[in-house]
């Protein structure tokens, strides 16, 4: 079979083409580019904020993750100190959890 | 042969091992794979693409081609009228087995607001549909890239297709409803003319974009509500011809074979096709059109695909449908071109025994000398 080509075809026209079936013809006119332009600075900052809250709320997880990972492995005499401060971070907490003393 | 190579040599107009055996299913699937038209349509992308590959099993992996569940597309993601879609139309999505999804017809649009619609666009008779809905048939693209790539890539069985284009005049009969349409027909031909012209560039890019996310080479033109049976020989000429030319020639230009899927009787306009430029590979997909008839006609400019009637295939019996598809078969295999598919979709509600049938008569009685 011949093989597909689309050399030869602008996509950006058909685009527009396509943008004027669905917005109509005043689809290009400033106030309605305007319109769109702000539909998107509000979609990128709603994505922002999202993206915030995201690690927010999945940074203590991340850390156990790290806190575990790092546990087992060796990267080094100055990565292994900082390591073992994360572990000693972790011991703690697990007396913590673990003890019915009272830590102030 | 493969199914692909088969399928692909009957449409280049020569003689595969057997003629491709290829009917046309959707809802089917649902109903072989045991599901309901519900689970199908609104379940997860995977139901469905295991209810084909179920029903592809089921028939012994003898069918040369599949089809995209392509109804849940429509129900939820078409934003331009390029068929019958949620935007525009009330859907029914039955929850018993055998049916299918049933968009509910009514007139939507005027003349009086066809200028509205050329500075404002579709979007402004849309529906209410579920963003949610959207976003997830807009994600369900992407795995049907996958589901198409994993038939024609891996299994090497040729996916019907993956766009949809129609002639500006038929999206406008669902549009207005088939009286109000009919009466334009006779009074307001200048502006059914003025919006067709608005509206053929962008449903050829809707095609185009369709068709280079999904990489299906075949590409499907919808041609049911302008044949004889609604239009007379000079609204076809004055408002049909023209546009089918518009998108054959882009077409052409880029690569794509040219898939007719032609409802309803075609008898009268079958001349026409001779029209079309002949550096193009077509293949027509006749429902109630002489299909013996049109291989006379188009035989050796065009593949021919059918016509094995859906009322057979779900009223009838194993013995009819095998004398049937012999019939057509003895009569249009000769010399290449032909694909034994239904007339249209196969039915909802198609008996298994008739489906078996129609596959069995096509390798007993379709296998080529040489």
């Amino acid at each position: 079979m011949r093989k597909l080509t689309d050399e030869k075809l602008n996509y950006n026209e058909y685009l527009n083409y396509y943008k004027e079936l669905l917005f109509g013809t005043k689809f290009n006119s400033r106030k309605n580019k305007n319109q769109v332009r702000l539909f998107y600075y509000r979609l990128i900052l709603w994505d922002f904020f999202h993206f915030i809250y995201a690690i927010l709320v999945s940074l203590p997880y991340l850390l156990r993750i790290i806190i575990n990972a790092t546990r087992d492995m060796s990267f080094g005499i100055f990565s292994d100190y900082i390591g073992l401060n994360f572990y000693i971070i972790d011991r703690m907490r697990h007396m913590k959890r673990n003890s019915k003393m009272e830590f102030k | 042969m493969t199914s692909m190579e088969r399928f692909n040599t009957a449409v280049l107009l020569k003689e595969p091992d057997r003629v491709p055996i290829a009917p046309l299913m959707d809802y089917y699937y649902a109903n072989c794979a045991g599901i309901t038209p519900a689970e199908y349509v609104l379940g997860d992308f995977k139901i469905a693409a295991r209810a084909v590959k179920t029903t592809y099993e089921r028939h012994g992996r003898d069918l040369d081609m599949v089809h995209i569940p392509i109804g849940r597309v429509y129900a939820f993601y078409e934003p331009i009228p390029a068929a019958h879609s949620g935007f525009f139309s009330e859907l029914n999505i039955p929850h018993l087995r055998n049916g299918s999804l049933q968009f509910i017809e009514r007139p939507i649009l005027k003349i009086e607001d066809f200028k509205n619609i050329m500075k404002s666009g579709f979007s402004s008779i849309w529906r209410y549909v579920s963003p949610r809905k959207i976003f997830r048939t807009q994600m369900d693209m992407f795995k049907i890239a996958k589901f198409i790539n994993y038939w024609e890539k891996k299994r090497r069985v040729p996916v019907y297709t993956g766009s949809a284009n129609i002639t500006p005049l038929e999206t406008l009969s669902y549009l207005c409803g088939i009286k109000r349409w009919s009466r334009y027909l006779h009074k307001n031909r200048e502006e059914l003319k003025e919006m067709c012209d608005f509206m053929i560039k962008g449903l050829i890019a809707n095609d185009l974009f369709l068709k280079k996310l999904v990489r299906v080479n075949r590409s499907y033109i919808c041609l049911e509500r302008v044949s004889n049976n609604f239009i007379s020989a000079e609204i076809f000429e004055d408002l049909v011809l023209p546009y089918i030319k518009q998108i054959v020639k882009i077409n052409n230009k880029l690569g794509y074979t040219n898939l007719f899927h032609m409802d309803t009787n075609w008898g009268p306009f079958l001349e026409y096709f001779l029209e079309l430029p002949k550096n193009g590979r077509y293949i027509l997909h006749l429902e109630n059109t002489d299909i013996i008839k049109a291989k006379e006609i188009l035989g050796d400019r065009m593949c021919l695909m059918g016509n094995v009637s859906s009322t057979i295939l779900s009223i009838g019996t194993a013995k009819e449908v095998d004398k049937y598809c012999k019939r057509i078969i003895e009569k249009c295999k000769e010399g290449g071109g032909f694909i034994l598919g239904s007339g249209c979709e196969v039915a909802s509600d198609a008996k298994f025994i008739n489906v078996q049938a129609m596959i069995n008569a096509g390798k007993k009685y379709g296998i080529y000398k040489n």
